[in-house]
């Protein structure tokens, strides 16, 4: 059934957009971190978003994560000469994570989680519609 | 009663309707894919057209020669009338992507409100050819 079908499709991309929005989070979180396991301040993640592609079988479609890149942007430095990390020149590297763009992708990635969740309701009428056909 | 088109038709509404369902999902559930074309079907010209009897309905036509076979008009193949393509180059943000949200949201009401009024009709109309046979 190709309307049912399109239940996958959008649950593909409501669990990208949770990825999304759980990686904006994440960088909103350490919007101050100057300390990592890697060493030096905290960088920006991306969640890369890729298609779908149908495959013979039809498969459904929709979006999918590939990998959680980092941004490689240089980091916001700081003067602040008490702080415990600054170097030499009392400079301290923060992490290259722009609260105002975080915000926006987030209302981007939510009002595209509720879009979605429209199509899932969507499809659900579609397919109460369809059985209707079966009744009697 | 059996015989006419009118199901024939019905159902390739129904189907090129549910594959137009299929690609607003997979254009909603990819709003946030860098370069993704938009996917878009087309089916109501070549099925008004076939409904005109302007084109022939199935690839290989097959012909009543004899008064006692059944006039392959009466059972037309509409498979194949529903055309699904991608709206390359169009994008005008600068990710690539060519989806418009508020596009794709009324194709999806437009398109779940007409699948369900197909459906209904396919029911009333088996409703009808019941009550004809005289079950209740």
């Amino acid at each position: 059934m190709k309307v049912f079908r399109a239940i996958d499709t959008a649950g593909s991309a409501l669990t990208a957009h949770r990825v999304l929005l759980d990686t904006i989070a994440e960088n909103l979180a350490n919007v101050n971190t100057t300390r990592t396991g890697e060493g030096g301040p905290y960088r920006r993640k991306i969640p890369v978003f890729s298609e779908i592609m149908k495959d013979a079988s039809g498969g459904s479609g929709g979006v999918s994560v590939m990998e959680i890149a980092q941004d490689d942007s240089p980091p916001r430095v700081v003067h602040e000469p008490g702080h415990p990390d600054a170097d030499e020149d009392g400079c301290v590297a923060y992490p290259n994570v722009s609260v105002v763009r975080e915000m926006a992708d987030m209302v981007a990635a939510s009002r595209a989680y509720e879009a979605n969740l429209e199509v899932v309701e969507s499809a659900r009428a579609m397919w109460d519609a369809a059985t209707e056909l079966l009744r009697g | 009663m059996f015989r006419d088109d009118l199901w024939v038709i019905q159902k390739a509404g129904a189907s090129g309707l549910a594959k137009r369902f299929r690609a607003v999902a997979d254009n909603l559930a990819n709003i946030n894919t860098p370069g993704y074309s938009r996917k878009e079907v087309f089916f109501e010209d070549r099925l008004r057209e076939a409904m005109d009897g302007k084109t022939s309905l199935s690839p290989a036509r097959v012909s009543a020669t004899e008064k006692r076979h059944i006039d392959p008009d009466h059972k037309p193949d509409l498979e194949g009338i529903v055309l699904e393509t991608r709206a390359e180059n169009e994008s005008c943000r600068i990710d690539g992507n060519s989806v418009d949200p508020e596009i794709e949201m009324a194709k999806l009401a437009r398109t779940r409100m007409a699948y369900n009024s197909v459906m209904k009709l396919m029911a009333k109309r088996a409703e009808m050819i019941k009550t004809s046979m005289g079950g209740r």
